[in-house]
């Protein structure tokens, strides 16, 4: 009577000091990717904080000034070069064709001061231009002459 | 007796005493047979709420560590950010742009006593971080000491650097720095903070609390400022400033129908991120904190309050044939006509005289009230702490009343004076400036300080004085600018000097509905040959508001619009009602 408890008993010690010792490990491990992972996490967000940083001070406008000067051939936005779209002229059917229109229209930004709907829109980029037809000129603008 | 006495205290000799032996045990008398079977009894139960609870531990021990899956943490909140208590939130504008962040850094520190070779470590530091003197470093590395800083502040680069170096001895410990990665660009607006992090000079001040309260990984705080309209305001600002040899400017850029100031410039700036390296002067803003006798600018609140008051008519006028001759004072005009003058004429040639008179009509108590309405008398709200107190005169008589129609004599700061005027144009509300970006939607409370049929008045009026007045070459082509010159001498010992002015223009596109206020000025401009020597504001402040607006007016988004076409004619139209004499010619009246 007495042998039996005193072996189950042993064994139940055995049992729970190893699943005691698996539980302690596996919390080490866990603790100690719990610290790297938190460790990377901060890292990542002073990185983070340093490239916002680097953007900003490489992206000053005297800086990006200088570096259009001297390398681009880009000025400074005349009034004659702002136009909205609603004044540029309309391409004779080209626009009821393009398959496409009514979706591309959506995406385009000046749709809005358009005004005149998805059928009517200027051509904008992702439209394939209108091969035109035998007899008939295209015409992109006629503001060209006014200086 | 004595062994079953030790048997109540443990459980070894009750299992070495079984049953039997007791029961054996017959010369034992009845009743301590009782007791020892009483106390077994209780063992036994012990025992058994023992087994119960070690059998309940050892479930869930085998639940944790079996069945549990080990990816349900307990501990979830754990990575949670790390709340550092020193740092400040960020500063950014309009468009998002940083303006200003808190950086942890790196700083070189070195225990000198585990650093092996002194000499040859400071050579190997040196080489990567050359601005250190190796004589210093040498030093410092053989000086036995537990700590001594090589570097404070290395970039990660540095960082990186020493690190590949793999000097034992050497080690970092992190510091917190305030950054302003564009610089002097808006350190006016954004002041800086000490080594600290201690906010001591503009928004850094004004809302330290906030700023620390919010943490560096909290929300920042966003401004009203637009980064390319400050960008091209103190470009053209700081450009006129050496052109005409100026010793300071100032200017702002003005939403006149938020209030929301969109640029705030005053030269000569200083570099937030090495604040102490620049002069006293440099720190002082004078576009909130520097109040000027602006000069005829006034007069444009001069002709609203007398139109708006009913002192007189758009069709009135005033006869500036002569000097006004008050006391030992003379008012005079720069642009004299020495004749009758309308209304429009008044503003449009600045006529002081005329000016003058119209503020008598007003009278000494209206116009006070009015210039208190507008904001003029007291000191502005604002979100910056060098906000200065405009300097009103200290005895009203009729003199002041005079000298303040147009300008002199009562001495404001620009924001305020810009504010009052986005009054004037915007329909006659005023609003309080403001440096925080309002949010979208936000409804803007202002006050209705004239009516808003002057304030239509007034905006033809100003595109008069642009179209053929004095403010002609503040024309930016397409964004139909209106404004008004102000040039004002310098008070200095014993009067008025003459050659030291404060030329400012102040202006708003487009008139015929303005979104946008801007207000210029230059402290004491020298004219130059292309000016003709002037340094009037005519020829020094108002070509430069036409090249600001030139330049931010595609930024802001306004559309051109065509000077001649019928609406704009329309709305802009303004008669002279100046009066002319049968033969055609502009009539003086003596």
């Amino acid at each position: 009577m007495r042998w039996p408890i005193t072996v189950v008993v042993l064994l139940l010690v055995l049992a729970v000091s190893l699943g005691l010792y698996r539980l302690e490990s596996e919390v080490q491990h866990l603790e100690r990717d719990l610290a790297s992972a938190t460790a990377k996490v901060e890292d990542n967000r002073r990185n983070s904080r340093i490239l916002a940083a680097e953007l900003s001070f490489l992206s000053q406008p005297s800086r990006l000034q200088a570096l259009a000067q001297r390398h681009l051939a880009l000025r400074p936005m005349a009034v004659t070069q702002v136009g909205t779209l609603a004044s540029l002229p309309l391409k004779a059917k080209a626009a009821t064709d393009g398959k496409d229109a009514g979706g591309k229209a959506d995406a385009e930004p000046g749709g809005a001061a358009n005004g005149d709907g998805a059928a009517k829109g200027p051509p904008v980029p992702g439209w394939k231009p209108v091969k035109p037809r035998r007899g008939e000129r295209i015409v992109l603008a006629s503001s060209g002459g006014r200086q | 007796m004595t062994q079953p006495d030790t048997s109540y205290h443990g459980l070894a000799p009750l299992a070495s005493a079984p049953e039997s032996e007791i029961e054996d045990d017959t010369h034992l008398v009845g009743s301590k047979v009782q007791a020892i079977r009483t106390g077994r009894t209780r063992l036994v139960t012990v025992a058994l709420v023992f087994a119960v609870i070690f059998f309940v531990l050892a479930g869930r021990l085998i639940e944790l560590t079996v069945i549990r899956e080990p990816g349900q943490s307990l501990a979830f909140t754990a990575a949670a950010p790390t709340k550092s208590t020193a740092g400040r939130a960020d500063i950014v504008d309009r468009n998002g742009t940083l303006l200003a962040t808190n950086l942890v850094t790196a700083s070189l520190y070195a225990d000198a006593r585990s650093v092996p070779d002194a000499a040859k470590a400071a050579r190997r530091v040196v080489g990567v971080l050359p601005e250190l003197s190796l004589a210093a470093v040498q030093e410092r590395l053989s000086s036995d000491r537990a700590f001594v800083w090589l570097k404070r502040n290395l970039t990660p680069s540095q960082q990186a650097a020493v690190n590949g170096l793999g000097i034992p001895g050497l080690h970092f410990r992190d510091e917190q720095r305030r950054l302003y990665p564009h610089g002097s660009l808006e350190s006016h607006v954004l002041g800086f903070t000490d080594i600290d992090g201690n906010g001591i000079a503009g928004m850094e001040k004004y809302f330290d609390q906030e700023m620390r309260n919010r943490g560096p990984q909290g929300q920042a705080l966003q401004v009203s400022l637009d980064v390319r309209v400050q960008h091209a305001l103190r470009d053209e600002l700081s450009a006129a400033m050496d052109r005409f040899r100026a010793t300071g400017a100032a200017g702002l850029v003005l939403n006149a129908n938020t209030g929301e100031i969109l640029g705030l410039v005053s030269l000569p700036d200083f570099d937030p991120n090495h604040p102490s390296a620049a002069p006293a002067l440099a720190r002082f803003n004078r576009a909130t904190k520097g109040v000027y006798e602006l000069g005829s600018v006034f007069k444009v609140l001069t002709v609203a309050m007398a139109l708006d008051s009913g002192a007189t008519k758009i069709r009135g006028g005033y006869d500036a044939t002569k000097p006004i001759r008050v006391a030992r004072f003379t008012i005079r005009d720069s642009h004299a006509k020495k004749r009758w003058l309308s209304v429009p004429e008044i503003l449009i040639y600045s006529s002081n005289i005329g000016a003058a008179k119209m503020a008598l009509d007003v009278g000494r108590d209206g116009q006070r009230k009015y210039l208190d309405r507008f904001g003029l008398l007291g000191r502005p709200s604002l979100e910056l702490p060098e906000v200065g107190m405009p300097i009103t005169p200290a005895r009203w008589g009729d003199i002041s009343t005079m000298t303040a129609a147009y300008g002199h004599g009562l001495a404001v700061s620009p924001v305020q004076f810009a504010s009052a005027f986005a009054a004037m144009v915007n329909g006659g509300v005023l609003l309080p400036a403001t440096l925080i970006k309002r949010k979208p939607g936000e409804r803007t409370v202002g006050v209705q300080v004239i009516s808003e049929r002057t304030s239509n008045q007034l905006r033809r009026l100003l595109r008069a004085v642009v179209e053929k007045g004095t403010g002609r070459k503040a024309q930016a082509p397409g964004y139909l600018v209106g404004g008004k010159t102000g040039t004002a001498e310098k008070a200095g010992i014993g009067g008025y000097r003459r050659k030291a002015l404060i030329s400012s223009f102040v202006a708003a596109f487009p008139m015929t509905a303005p979104k946008y206020v801007v207000y210029l000025l230059l402290d004491e401009p020298q004219g130059d040959v292309e000016t003709h020597g002037y340094a009037t504001a005519g020829w020094t402040a108002a070509p430069l508001t036409g090249r600001v607006i030139s330049r931010i007016a595609p930024i802001l988004g306004v559309r051109p619009q065509d000077n001649q076409a019928a609406p704009v004619q329309r709305a802009m139209a303004l008669p002279l009602y100046s009066r002319v004499d049968r033969r055609g010619r502009k009539i003086a009246v003596n």
